[in-house]
């Protein structure tokens, strides 16, 4: 863990430089190398892979929790072998039959004159049926515990979750389950023995962390001496309103210092890192003329405004001139493909070479290492497509449940759309991060889940645009604050409202 | 039958103490109890009240999977039975009490079902008849059983030498026969078919039932799933069976799955259908054995009303040797529909069961014809004790004598005035199932015993009988007409001259004038009454319904928006428009349907012809999906006398893989390729996965041209006029575009070049990258079209494949789903390559040096 360059006090502040890397082992799975890039494949892949790999660890965790059951009820390792009032537990694949999840045969049989129905919030409904599935067949589960799951605060099953069930096949060959276990949550990412050893697990990290207090009550680390990086997702832009580009160039003109007093309750430059998760584009409005016969190819009209790209570039290259290191995640809205892993955005966009130095384009999701901190960065869409599917409001719940379930995107691919991989399921959450950050949610949620000494630090991150919420993680505390940047209704107002020490704590 | 007056599914009582119950070696029968009696102790209980009860009849539906050979199908001499799935249901019940699967070799377990393994298909067969003895089905259910799965069966046997197997029916010592029969009715048209004896069990082919009741484009069980359960079913080629069965437990299992599922599908679609219901009513109703109900045409069931009246009335029926003669009579009338797109209410007056009303009216029947010597040997009067017909017959009246057909005919339409009544009351949805399938019953037969008298290859006909009938419909319409069009004028204070646009056989459709429904509606009843009082009882011209607005093309052809209540209409109903032809691709009625609606429903005629030049110009640009192009035709025999596209078609496919080609009895699906200047259309038939792997460019003119553009003429020609031609030509025809083929003559030739993804410059210098100079500054532009377009394309492969991954109901297995029918099928496979396409070409932005 490398520290942060001591800062000089004074009035010219440096910029912390912490370490920094993209974890090529983590980061990998998620870029797609266009020679070995092939469409051919069918999802049972995904599906096949995820069972295996995951299916030991539910299996070992299963019978850790259950051994004491009475009876010592035995794994029954393929479903298809289920006998009749046996008490066992098998693992697989849970598949949700629901009624109401899109379905493409219905969208096209639908008479295609009616314009579809405008889309559901949620899909989930009293019809669902939930299946548990392995490679040999699959069952439906029943039974009081499945009703408790379903109505539990931040409960529920999602397709493609792997589980383990007990219980036993009832006479009309349904399953009724009197527990559920999950993989739980995977172990902490040791950044420095990479992730190779890391099941090595984190002890001696834990000693050289001592000095950092994790919860951000104490202050053994100095405000002054803290090491921020700041997190934004949807800044939108291009889009139609004025208000969203006005607080762009609040936010760039805060984190390059020039916003603000030095007074100001915060220092701007104690920031190591932007990371720009997802949406800083707008889906671009197409132009009218696609309709009209043309003559020629060459039509005069363009049909996707060029300047939003433009802007951007120009806000990045200020930043970056202020020696103020980006890293970008494409998100729904950006214009990098819709199958998950969605592709680094082409760095070229953003200017030539030279003038991009420090700007990194990333995939959604990527692993990035800095100051010895892990960060696993999302679009949202995976928690987006969760939560269709829950009754559940609760994002951060969901944020929770994923990394229990050890991984990012159990839906991919039945309802969320991802890449046809041969061979891997690169969403599976091996090692879990320092920090957890999703994209795009509709408001600002954190809370810290796993053991006191390996903490792990889940932030949801509302569109920029429309809340003008800027969120912070320290480096060093994992502490995590929010700033707000408001377009004031008459000019004069000040500009910049900090919420600090605001470090909104919540439990899941 | 008819002397103790029992029906079809009709309930009998054996009155304690009558009879003498035969126990053991006495015994005749596999039946659960058997009992002797005298036929005439025995007493039928007409289907009223309880006794409308349907019997828990157990039903057993099936399914039988058998290992052909490569690009051949299934011969019973050869190729073994390998699965034979059941579901035994009691009717009445939603799930079947048993599942199970008699599978050859092993096959893993499969939750909630029976699997039972053996090694010898001998045995397997054995096994299955004696499951069979022992649930002692009542009914056999299943989709082509009559013509596929029982005889081969049978054949199986006879070729393993199991001779026991054939003792399938109740009746000791009675054998299973297969026996070949040809079918020929003017109503359901001519087939060959097979008929398997099974004495004591009923048999009901769900394929008859659909091929006889509804009008598909395709009949296969999964397009007639997708039909009526609005669920596709998986669709495992024949080839992959024998893999499949070759292979590990596993993959027999899967196959069992399938299996089983194809025998659940018969059984649920009789439930939805209410065949068994509906036919058990008609059984009822005419009195014919329930297994005439499909093995036999309609007169059967008209001749067994006959003989049961006769009976009673003590006339004596002559057994007259059918001869076919080609004497023709005039049938109904048309007025000749004035063309037109109307966008007024049109009503529309229906004569209630117009020809059984007529032969009420008048009397018509066998035992009333007159000849001119009986009229004045008896000399009787014109008018009072005999007519004279339209067809210049005689009859008399029914002061003389009141004729047997008549009295059939009141019997019929009273019945069904009373299930009519008794639905409007009953609450209980079974019975209401019943009485609702009876008065349809009613119906269909009441219409048919004037066919019957006309039909004359039939047992009776009798022409006089059946031209008259037509004779005096004719007659009635054109008085119809007159009177309607004489009392609603401008001279007699109305607002419009009423004007009877089209008139055939039973009813008349009437335009007033009047611009909004409800006085349409008013009127139409008006005037319904007003000719009803002219006629003699029981013709009744009723007002039914309004068709505003309407579309009129031309004799039996025209379409309209359906209204019965002036609030909201019913449906859009069309007629003869090409929506359902099996012989067209389904751009063609996608492309009707919606311009029927945009038409009828919006009312946006301009947005029809928007629609139309749209769907032309993305044809010809190639933009159409493949799966509409696709035309289907079943491969029956192997010689036709004319070349035709689907069998040279499936001749080359099986010089370019035998296994894989479609083999007699398959349905063949063909796209039409571009060809040599002057090719037949025959010769330009591919396979549409042929054509998709090798980007082989599509006859969109041919599509236009052969298919399109009737269709779109005869709707559009009432309307347009002169100017529907400009839909077929004009500006949107003139951008086409055709695919590169990877293979053909010319092509290993042509040199490949990179071009501009701007303005298709082909690009020199800049060879890895996306754009040409003069297109630089719109990179970013260019960028979003190619990711918008990407991404599209990319939901569209996610969506499909995730689809037939849930369709086939596991998340492990690799889909090896080819159901061609389904729409998914070709898209799926053309999403894989254009996918890989766009990602590679958005990858090209990526090596440019700067933007």
């Amino acid at each position: 863990m490398v520290e942060p360059l001591p800062t000089p006090s004074g009035s010219v502040s440096t910029r912390p430089n912490p370490s920094y890397s993209t974890l090529p082992e983590l980061s990998k799975p998620f870029i797609l190398d266009s020679s070995s890039r092939s469409y051919k494949h069918q999802y049972a892949n995904i599906y096949f892979v995820r069972l295996v790999e995951l299916r030991p660890i539910v299996e070992d965790r299963a019978q850790e929790k259950w051994k004491s059951v009475r009876g010592n009820p035995p794994l029954l390792p393929r479903i298809l072998n289920l006998t009749r009032s046996q008490l066992c537990y098998i693992v697989g694949t849970v598949y949700l039959d629901m009624p109401l999840k899109p379905n493409v045969l219905e969208d096209m049989a639908r008479d295609h004159w009616l314009a579809p129905p405008a889309p559901r919030p949620k899909f989930y409904s009293a019809q669902d049926a939930v299946h548990l599935e392995d490679e040999s067949g699959r069952v439906r589960l029943v039974g009081e515990r499945m009703k408790r799951e379903r109505d539990r605060q931040g409960g529920g099953l999602v397709t493609g979750v792997i589980m383990a069930a007990l219980g036993m096949e009832t006479s009309s060959g349904d399953f009724e389950v009197i527990d559920l276990c999950f993989a739980g949550l995977p172990d902490k990412l040791d950044v420095q023995a990479g992730p190779s050893k890391a099941n090595g697990k984190g002890k001696e990290k834990a000693k050289a962390s001592e000095d950092v207090e994790m919860t951000g009550n104490g202050m053994n680390v100095q405000d002054a001496e803290k090491t921020w990086v700041a997190l934004v997702s949807g800044l939108s832009v291009g889009a139609q309103e004025a208000p969203a580009d006005l607080k762009c160039e609040l936010l760039v003109e805060w984190l390059t210092g020039e916003g603000g007093g030095i007074s100001d309750q915060f220092d701007g430059g104690r920031i190591a890192r932007l990371i720009l998760a997802g949406n800083s584009l707008t889906t671009p409005v197409r132009g009218e003329d696609d309709k009209k016969i043309k003559r020629f190819n060459n039509s005069t009209k363009p049909l996707f405004a060029n300047h939003p790209t433009k802007t951007l570039s120009t806000l990045i290259e200020d930043l970056l001139a202020s020696s103020l290191p980006i890293n970008i995640i494409p998100g729904p809205s950006d214009p990098a493909g819709a199958t998950l892993p969605q592709q680094a955005l082409p760095k070229v966009m953003f200017g030539s070479k030279d003038k991009t130095r420090g700007l990194e384009c990333g995939t959604n999701p990527s692993w990035l290492e800095i100051g010895g901190k892990s960060f696993l960065n999302t679009g949202g869409q995976t928690i987006d497509d969760v939560f269709k599917y829950l009754p559940s409001d609760s994002r951060l719940a969901m944020a929770r449940r994923t990394l229990e379930w050890r991984h990012i995107a159990p839906t991919a691919p039945d309802t969320l759309w991802i890449y046809p991989f041969p061979d891997a399921d690169p969403f599976i959450i091996k090692h879990r991060p320092d920090v957890y950050v999703i994209g795009n949610q509709p408001e600002f949620e954190t809370a810290i889940v796993g053991d006191e000494d390996s903490p792990t630090r889940i932030v949801l991150l509302p569109s920029f645009a429309q809340t003008g919420v800027l969120a912070l993680v320290c480096l060093e505390t994992l502490e995590c604050k929010t700033i707000n940047f408001e377009v004031p209704t008459w000019i004069g107002d000040e500009n910049v409202k900090n919420e600090n020490g605001d470090d909104v704590e919540m439990e899941v | 039958m008819i002397d103790t007056k029992v029906v079809g599914m009709n309930w009998v009582e054996i009155p304690g103490g009558k009879y003498e119950l035969l126990e053991g070696k006495d015994k005749k029968s596999r039946c659960q109890i058997e009992v002797s009696l005298d036929y005439k102790d025995l007493i039928s209980h007409a289907p009223d009240g309880d006794w409308l009860k349907i019997a828990p009849l157990r039903v057993l539906s099936f399914d039988i999977e058998c290992a052909g050979r490569k690009g051949i199908f299934p011969e019973a001499q050869i190729d073994p039975v390998i699965q034979i799935a059941a579901m035994v249901t009691r009717q009445g019940e939603t799930k079947p009490f048993i599942r199970n699967v008699f599978t050859l070799n092993t096959c893993a377990h499969i939750v909630g079902s029976q699997v039972l393994e053996f090694k010898d298909e001998r045995q397997l067969l054995l096994e299955w008849r004696g499951f069979m003895e022992t649930v002692d089905p009542d009914m056999l259910i299943g989709y082509n059983i009559v013509n596929f799965d029982l005889p081969y069966l049978l054949d199986r046997a006879k070729a393993l030498k199991v001779p026991d197997f054939a003792y399938l029916g109740r009746l000791l010592g009675v054998r299973s026969e297969i026996k070949e029969t040809h079918f020929s009715s003017k109503a359901y048209g001519q087939r060959d078919s097979k008929a398997v004896n099974i004495d004591g069990r009923l048999q009901l082919d769900i394929l008859q039932v659909m091929q006889r009741d509804y009008k598909l484009r395709s009949y296969t069980l999964n397009a007639v799933c997708a039909q009526f359960l609005g669920e596709q079913k998986e669709d495992v080629h024949h080839s992959i069976i024998t893999e499949l069965q070759n292979g590990t437990a596993d993959s027999r299992r899967r196959l069992a799955v399938y299996c089983l599922k194809d025998a659940y599908l018969p059984q649920r679609l009789m439930d939805k259908l209410m065949c068994f219901v509906n036919y058990t009513e008609m059984a009822r109703v005419t009195g014919v054995p329930f297994n005439y109900l499909l093995s036999r045409g309609q007169q059967i069931k008209v001749i067994s009303q006959l003989y049961r009246n006769a009976g009673e009335a003590g006339y004596i029926i002559p057994a007259l040797k059918s001869e076919g003669s080609d004497e023709q009579y005039e049938g109904a009338t048309v007025i000749e529909p004035t063309k037109g797109y109307y966008d007024v209410p049109i009503a529309t007056l229906d004569f209630a069961s117009l020809y059984p009303s007529i032969m009420m009216a008048h009397n018509l029947c066998y035992t009333t014809l007159l000849d001119k010597n009986t009229i004045e040997r008896l000399k009787l009067v014109e008018g009072q004790d005999y007519v004279h017909t339209p067809n210049n017959d005689y009859f008399a009246t029914t002061n003389k004598r009141k004729g047997l057909l008549p009295t059939i005919l009141q019997n019929l339409l009273g019945a069904r005035k009373k299930a009519k009544q008794d639905l409007k009351v009953e609450k209980d949805p079974f019975k209401r199932a019943v009485l609702d399938g009876r008065q349809l019953a009613l119906k269909i037969s009441a219409n048919s015993v004037y066919g019957f008298t006309g039909a004359t290859v039939g047992k009776l006909p009798c022409l006089a009988i059946s031209s008259s009938t037509t004779a005096y419909g004719r007659q009635m319409i054109e008085a119809t007409k007159q009177e309607v069009e004489s009392q609603y004028c401008i001279t007699n204070g109305y607002e419009h001259d009423a004007k009877v646009i089209y008139g055939d056989t039973d009813s008349v459709m009437v335009k007033f004038g009047c611009p909004d429904l409800a006085t349409a509606m008013r009127l139409g009843a008006e005037a319904a009454d007003l000719v009803s009082s002219k006629f003699i009882k029981p013709i009744k011209l009723e007002f039914e319904k309004v068709y505003f607005p309407y579309l009129l093309i031309s004799k039996k052809r025209y379409a309209g928006l359906y209204w019965t209540k002036p609030e909201k209409y019913d449906k859009m109903d069309t007629k003869g428009i090409e929506t359902v032809r099996r012989d067209n691709c389904r751009l063609v009625s996608t492309v009707i349907e919606t311009c029927l609606f945009k038409m009828l429903i919006d009312r946006d005629v301009k947005g029809a012809e928007e629609y139309v030049k749209q769907t032309i110009s993305d044809l010809l640009q190639n933009k159409v999906d493949m799966s509409q192009l696709v035309i289907t035709k079943a491969l029956a025999k192997a010689d036709y006398a004319a070349k035709q596209a689907h069998v040279e078609l499936a001749e080359r496919m099986r010089k370019r893989d035998a296994g894989s080609a479609p083999s007699l009895g398959d349905r063949v699906a063909y796209v039409i390729i571009k060809g040599v200047k002057g090719a037949a259309a025959y010769e330009k038939s591919e396979d549409p996965l042929y054509v998709l792997e090798h980007n082989v460019p599509i006859d969109t003119r041919y599509y236009l041209e052969n298919q399109l553009s009737k269709p779109l003429m005869r709707i559009f020609e009432p309307i347009l006029g002169e100017k529907a031609n400009s839909l077929l030509a004009g500006d949107h025809t003139r951008t086409i575009q055709i695919a590169t083929p990877t293979i053909g003559g010319l092509m290993k030739f042509a040199v490949k070049t990179v071009t501009c993804l701007g303005c298709k410059t082909p690009l020199r210098s800049n060879k890895d990258g996306a754009v040409c100079v003069n297109c630089r500054p719109k990179l970013p532009e260019l960028y979003q079209k190619q990711v918008v377009q990407t991404s599209a394309l990319q939901i569209d492969f996610a969506r499909l494949w995730t689809q037939c991954q849930r369709c086939q109901g596991s998340l492990h297995q690799d889909v090896i789903c080819t159901s061609a029918d389904c729409p998914i099928f070709y898209r799926r496979t053309a999403r894989q390559k254009e996918v890989a396409a766009a990602v590679t070409q958005l990858d090209r932005f990526e090596k440019e040096a700067f933007w």
